[in-house]
């Protein structure tokens, strides 16, 4: 389909989130979200270390109904250390990498430990921080093998399908590479992070194109999430400079998104109600509210089968929800 | 390379850092000395502190959080950073303007304030002034967004004149009146901040610094004998010349880096152990045009620093970053750092949250029964474990001496690699009977990776391991 650029726009359209510890509703520093079915999301958070940490997945929806949430921190299985990355295969089966255990840990769909996916190392399928995670249209589980600045396919049992990527700053090569999406055009997206772009490569890992200038609108400092929609538009979070950028197909600058949260998530209107007076005197002292509609250590981007766009707004313990308007 | 280029070379990094390895000390030492002065002095000679990695693999680090997360924050840096003088000034500066997280319920506001801090560290101290005058953190910890036009709030105003420039006095005089503090406190009405939203439902904001012209006592105002229509940066400019000023910021210099001093509320009557060494910073305050590095060029280069070995107690936060660094461990991002920052509370240092603003009393106050059984277990919990890096390379150094090497030399060989630390006749004894001792028990099947983690444990424990 021919796009007309100048007529594209990203509408903000709501928010789900609220800072809080469950059982209450809300996230505490959410890094990614996974879009199961029937708009069920699931929500990696990677709050503080210290006790009572807080970790933990949210499973929510997107009419930002509360359903559970499971996780804990610590090493023993079904926990997690540094939560990066989350998605969901056709079975309903939830994989969240651990940056730091070195491992991918799987679930069902009520949060129960069902397997655990790595073996510490450099060696072919072994891996070291592992970051971001997508499913492919075959079932196969793509790992960003971050620690070494490497790209690995597995099948969701754990056996090493393929490898490629090395430390470096040519195509092909990585630097502390993040997040990752394969596209309906069966091509790799990896947000390569201290490189400061997003790398295109087909499935045996053949370098097609970059994404992200060096200076300019469509600069990219520190890409963390990436996400690719129908019309093959590239969102690319900029952890770095705190923003979002998209790119389309060829790789071309198109817009940036910066945040737009206003008003307030289901959530938030419960938390408000809650302290009626000592929040809203606080907010009618202030006459500009920009600082809390932008995003703020924003992660990742998820897009859903209607087109939405999921922004993880990490610091603002929020989701983001956008739609693509012509 | 001779001992006593490393003796010194050791001196230094204790001081203007944390303490570095035998291997760096080495490394530095074919720089020379005053070279590396130099580049201590200029921290963008070194890499800058990564910080995107710590954010990326801990965010809480950046956002509201409690002490313990910027506390682990902090000493995360101070471990890892490869600009040692930079952080040990940040942390000098925490001890000059102490301030509280505790009294802020604005979580990440403190950061901001270290984030000041580091930024100025070595910079002019009139500027350094008046960073601190306009953030927020101080202005609320000081109370002064409650200095108004017409109703002032005094606290600010006294404290900066009592301990962020001049002190109470010297030479048994007193540096200022009453008067002026209220002539400085007017003179500071309306600088506060700017409203801000609360935490929730989306997480906290930071303060930012306004100035309200409308809430400003713009009247006529004498202090320290200067007349005028005084704003507060003409206070800072007026405070800035006066030769209390000077003698303030060169005894807290001297108190941190080169030997302990009594604490300052006694520094009017007390005067400087070494007056001389003093006077000489004196000098650099007021012939670079106040300038803190000058000052400190001055100071690092100088015979009484280099002959002022082990005459300071460490401070908890210099201890345990000290601890870690020989051990080496967390010297890259890894989890539960905030056991490690705790540690320092446990010694009595709650790094951003100093007991008043007066800030921590120094020196021998450092040490109590309680304070010394935390510093020991802490540092021989971290030595005793022969897989840290640290260690391990100190052992290999051991085992490379041989067979044949007597414990007086394994001993004289571990206080090297440790400090080089000086220890009594006395104590060097004790430390050969224990391997004496671990031999008799074992003999050759003795482990020598056990029997030199015991010995180190003994060596950190000692007297003189408190001493930097």
């Amino acid at each position: 389909m021919a796009v007309n650029m100048s007529k594209v726009k990203f509408e903000y359209i709501y928010t789900i989130g609220n800072q809080a510890v469950p059982p209450a509703e809300g996230f505490s520093g959410p890094v990614d979200v996974a879009i199961a079915d029937n708009d069920e999301l699931y929500v990696a958070c990677s709050y503080y270390e210290y006790p009572p940490a807080r970790k933990f997945i949210i499973k929510c929806n997107m009419d930002e109904d509360y359903i559970n949430y499971f996780g804990s921190y610590g090493e023993k299985d079904g926990q997690f250390m540094w939560p990066n990355s989350l998605t969901v295969d056709s079975e309903g089966l939830l994989y969240l990498s651990d940056e730091w255990l070195d491992r991918i840990t799987v679930f069902d769909a009520d949060g129960n430990f069902v397997n655990k996916i790595g073996t510490s190392g450099s060696g072919i399928g072994e891996i070291h921080k592992p970051a971001g995670l997508d499913i492919d249209s075959d079932g196969f589980l793509w790992v960003v093998d971050s620690g070494n600045h490497r790209i690995q396919k597995f099948t969701t049992d754990g056996d090493s399908i393929n490898c490629f990527g090395e430390f470096g700053a040519q195509g092909g090569q990585f630097n502390v590479p993040w997040g990752i999406k394969i596209g309906k055009d069966n091509n790799v997206y990896v947000a390569d992070w201290r490189n400061g772009r997003v790398q295109k490569l087909d499935q045996e890992g053949n370098y097609l194109m970059s994404v992200g200038d060096t200076e300019g609108d469509g600069k990219l400092m520190r890409p963390s999430g990436v996400a690719v929609d129908e019309d093959g538009f590239i969102y690319v979070v900029d952890w770095g400079q705190e923003v979002v950028k998209v790119y389309d197909s060829t790789g071309e600058y198109v817009e940036t998104i910066v945040g737009d949260c206003h008003g307030y998530s289901k959530w938030a209107e419960t938390r408000m109600a809650s302290d009626p007076e000592g929040m809203a005197a606080q907010r009618a002292e202030v006459s500009d509210f920009t600082i809390e509609r932008i995003f703020f250590q924003p992660t990742n981007i998820e897009i859903d089968s209607e087109g939405r766009i999921l922004i993880v707004d990490c610091g603002r313990h929020r989701i983001q929800v956008y739609k693509k308007k012509y | 390379m001779s001992n006593s280029d490393i003796e010194l070379m050791a001196h230094l990094f204790r001081r203007a850092g944390f303490g570095s390895n035998r291997q760096i000390l080495e490394e530095y030492c074919e720089k020379g000395y005053e070279n590396t002065v130099e580049e201590l002095l200029n921290p963008e000679s070194q890499p800058e502190f990564d910080d995107d990695l710590i954010w990326r693999y801990a965010p809480y680090f950046r956002m509201g959080t409690g002490a313990p997360g910027y506390q682990s924050y902090w000493m995360y840096r101070m471990i890892s950073t490869k600009r040692q003088l930079e952080e040990k000034l940040t942390l000098f500066w925490h001890h000059v303007f102490a301030t509280s997280h505790s009294k802020l319920n604005r979580n990440p506001q403190i950061l901001k304030q270290l984030t000041m801090l580091r930024e100025n560290c070595l910079g002019n101290f009139k500027d350094i002034l008046l960073e601190v005058s306009k953030d927020p953190a101080m202005i609320f910890w000081l109370d002064n967004c409650d200095n108004h036009k017409g109703a002032p709030n005094e606290n600010f105003g006294r404290e900066l004149l009592e301990l962020f420039s001049m002190g109470v006095g010297k030479d048994n005089e007193f540096n200022y009146s009453e008067d002026d503090v209220k002539s400085a406190a007017r003179a500071f009405s309306g600088w506060t901040m700017a409203p801000q939203l609360p935490r929730y439902p989306y997480g906290d904001y930071n303060w930012e610094f306004e100035y309200r012209e409308d809430d400003h006592d713009n009247d006529e105002k004498t202090f320290l004998g200067e007349t005028g229509n005084f704003n507060g940066q003409d206070i800072i400019e007026i405070i800035i010349k006066q030769p209390a000023t000077a003698r303030f910021i060169s005894r807290h210099l001297y108190n941190f880096f080169v030997a302990d001093e009594p604490q300052v509320p006694s520094w009017q009557t007390t005067p400087p152990q070494d007056i001389q060494a003093i006077e000489q910073l004196e000098k650099a305050y007021f012939e670079s045009g106040y300038d803190i590095r000058a000052m400190l060029r001055v100071l690092f280069n100088s015979e009484f620093f280099k002959n002022a070995r082990f005459q300071r107690v460490k401070c908890p936060a210099e201890f345990v970053a000290g601890v870690m660094r020989l051990v080496e461990d967390y010297m890259e991002p890894k989890p539960n750092v905030h056991e490690i920052a705790y540690a320092a509370t446990y010694m009595g240092q709650d790094l951003l949250n100093p007991p008043t603003v007066e800030g921590w009393h120094t020196g021998h106050e450092w040490i109590d029964s309680g304070a010394l059984v935390e510093r020991i277990n802490f540092a021989s919990s971290q030595v005793g474990d022969t897989s840290k890096p640290g260690v391990k390379k100190i052992v290999d150094r051991l085992r490379a001496l041989g067979v044949e090497a007597s414990d007086g030399e394994i001993v004289d060989n571990t206080l090297e690699l440790v400090g080089p630390l000086q220890v009594t006749d006395q104590r060097k004894l004790d430390l050969i009977r224990y391997l004496e001792h671990y031999n008799d028990t074992y003999g050759s099947g003795g482990i020598f990776e056990e029997k030199i983690a015991g010995l180190l444990q003994l060596v950190v424990a000692s007297r003189e391991y408190q001493f930097a």
